[in-house]
This record gives structure tokens, C-alpha cells and sequence, in this order.
């Protein structure tokens, strides 16, 4: 999908140059359009391998190989998962990963967050316009998200905390009834009923297809010096692959633009 | 899943084709929720006003066009069941 997860946020207010705001998958049509005004053809096509040892380097989609004399990886990040079989039986159907997207699907529902950091609150914060109880479920007994977050949160009525738990299944058949808790200190096991889940544990950097062939941390980040560069000359890493900190459309525009540069004065030296 | 979606056609030929985005109305989203949709995408099948089946979340284009091939196949009980619509 052209935009990854900026396509999937329903409002982006903090991208400069649109006073009003935008709508996510509005802002990537624009950059798509303007992209391909410069020549770029978009292939919606999951790249299921590379060769990276040799140049020309090549991209594979199934059988099929594109070739290229450079190559900007810009795969960014999935959510983490829970690892239950429930959480992947019931995804769609009570499970959810994206507030902005489905959130108003849970109109007068009952909700439990699984998370602690600045997107689990946000998007419990999110909740909070449309589901009737939002309970935040956090491992910890305090929350890592910033303290304007934090702020607004403890001060919802909608919400409430459950800390030092975490979720040890996903009931339900057909669709989510209820999670069943456990508490990190007392050992306590009990059963909250809800109707969604919404997961917000972090996220898995997409590199799986490039590891062998490049250097990557013990998180799955591909390891960059010069913030784009990688452990190979000529292939390049922008976007949220290279931004654990700030995960914003401008960041992401702006290492993308780095990456960019680099594949021209690359492609340049190499004549 | 736009591009997937609107391939659908040229691959399944006898079905109708209906997109609704739940943003867009109260209505949409009400009529959603009222047929037990809780995630997005979701593919509902109907067939003479049934519900035959639904397919959650993403897939690739074959999967999606195999899945639903599996759906249309129980439509025969489904039309001797039911009385056609005027």
C-alpha cells in the first residue's frame, strides 16, 4: 500500500505547508502524484527478496527480479504482536491495531489498550470519542508515554489504568468477548469482558528480507552511521527504519530526501 | 486494498460489487456495525439478501480471489433457499 502508515491516519495536522490539516491517505495521493510528475512508476507489489551482494542490485517480487544501480529501503514498521493464536484468530473481528481507523466501529463499546508508551495512550485517547470505557492495560506500573499524553489521559474520565498486567488471552470465537489478565506482582488471574482489543506494544522493523545482507542491530534495525548510509555502498535506509524516536510524516519526508541525495552523488561518483 | 478491490470484477465476474467507507456517514457506519464489522478491510457476501460469508483483512489478489470463489460456491443452496427479489 503507497504510504504505509501515514495511509492509515485519519487526520495529519503537524505536516507543514497545510494550515487546516489533511487527511492521511489525501497527503500520500498528493505525494504520490507528485512523484510520479518526476518520472517515479509505482509497483504495488510485495518485494519478497534481495540480492544486494553484487550491482546492478536486485529486488525480487516472487519470481520476478527488479534491478537497479542503487536501492532506498524505506519499508518501515509493523506492530508487535501479543504471540497469542487468539490475537491472530480474532484480528479484524475485536482486535485492531489503529484507532484512527476503526475506532468508530466501537461506538458505545467497552475497550482495553494493551500498552503503555505515546502511541498506546494516543490511541486510548482517540478511543475516548467513541467507545463508552477504555481500559489501558500496561505491564509496568507507570506509563512511558510524554507527560502531555499522560496528562490528558489520567484526566479522561473514560479511561482507566489496570498496571503491572498483562494479557494472557483473547476470549472469544466468532469476535473479541473479553481478555483474561494476569498481574505481574500478585499473580492475580482474572477475566475483563470488552468488545476490542486494541494492541499498541510497539513496533517490529520490516527488514526480515534484508538481513544476511546487511548489517542490522539485535532490535532489526539496519544499522546506519550517517543516519541513511548502510553497511553497503549504495543502498540506502530512510523513513521510520531509521527514526525509532520521532516517527513523523516530516522526519520520514526528510530522511527520505537524505537517502535520495545520497543515491545521486553515489550514482554520480560511480559515473 | 483500493487496487486489490477493484480488480475484483475482472477476475469474478458474477457478483456485484458494492464499496462502502464507514468514515464517510453515520449511516455507513451504523449499517456496518449492524452486520457485526469490527475491523477494516472487511468483505461482506451476500446473495439474495443473505449473509453467505466475509473475508477479514488484507490479502493478495489470488488469495482474496480464491477465498471468495469458496464463498460464491455455497450460493447455490443459498438461491434454492431463498425467493428472487422483484
Amino acid at each position: 500500500m503507497v504510504g504505509g502508515q501515514i495511509a492509515l491516519t485519519y487526520q495529519v495536522d503537524n505536516y507543514p505547508g497545510f494550515p487546516d490539516g489533511i487527511t492521511g491517505p489525501e497527503l500520500v495521493d498528493l505525494m504520490k502524484r507528485q512523484a510520479e510528475g518526476f518520472g517515479a512508476e509505482f509497483l504495488e507489489e510485495e518485494a519478497t527478496g534481495v540480492i544486494l551482494g553484487s550491482t546492478p542490485f536486485g529486488v525480487l517480487v516472487d519470481e520476478t527480479e527488479y534491478q537497479g544501480r542503487s536501492v532506498i529501503i524505506a519499508t518501515g514498521s509493523k506492530n508487535r504482536s501479543l504471540g497469542l493464536e487468539s490475537e491472530e484468530r480474532l484480528m479484524g473481528r475485536g482486535v485492531f491495531v489503529c484507532a484512527t481507523c476503526d475506532a468508530l466501529l466501537y461506538e458505545g463499546k467497552r475497550v482495553v489498550v494493551v500498552g503503555g508508551g505515546d502511541s498506546a495512550v494516543q490511541e486510548a485517547l482517540d478511543l475516548t470519542r467513541f467507545a463508552k470505557e477504555v481500559y489501558l492495560v500496561h505491564r509496568r506500573d507507570r506509563l512511558s508515554a510524554c507527560k502531555c499524553l499522560t496528562d490528558r489521559a489520567s484526566q479522561d474520565e473514560k479511561i482507566k489504568f489496570i498496571w503491572n498486567t498483562t494479557v494472557t488471552e483473547i476470549l472469544g470465537e466468532k469476535k473479541v468477548e473479553g481478555v483474561r489478565l494476569s498481574n505481574q506482582e500478585t499473580g492475580n488471574v482474572w477475566t475483563l469482558e470488552c468488545d476490542g482489543v486494541l494492541l499498541a506494544i510497539g513496533w517490529i522493523p520490516n527488514t526480515e528480507i534484508f538481513r544476511g545482507q546487511l548489517d542490522v542491530d539485535e532490535r532489526g534495525y539496519i544499522t546506519s552511521t550517517n543516519g541513511v548510509d548502510t553497511s553497503r555502498a549504495g543502498v540506502y535506509v530512510c523513513g521510520d527504519l531509521n527514526d525509532r524516536r520521532y516517527r513523523q510524516v516530516v522526519t520520514a519526508c526528510g530522511s527520505g530526501c537524505m537517502a535520495a541525495l545520497e543515491v545521486e552523488r553515489y550514482l554520480a561518483e560511480k559515473g | 486494498m483500493n487496487p486489490i478491490f477493484e480488480q475484483l470484477p475482472e477476475h469474478l465476474q458474477d457478483a456485484k460489487y458494492a464499496k462502502m467507507n464507514v468514515l464517510d456517514s453515520t449511516e455507513n457506519r451504523n449499517l456496518a456495525m449492524e452486520h457485526g464489522v469490527m475491523g477494516t478491510p472487511t468483505i461482506k457476501v451476500f446473495c439474495e439478501g443473505r449473509d453467505i460469508g466475509e473475508i477479514v483483512g488484507f490479502r493478495a489478489l489470488e488469495k482474496l480471489v480464491s477465498e471468495l470463489k469458496d464463498i460464491f460456491a455455497s450460493r447455490e443452496d443459498c438461491i434454492a433457499q431463498s425467493t428472487p427479489l422483484e
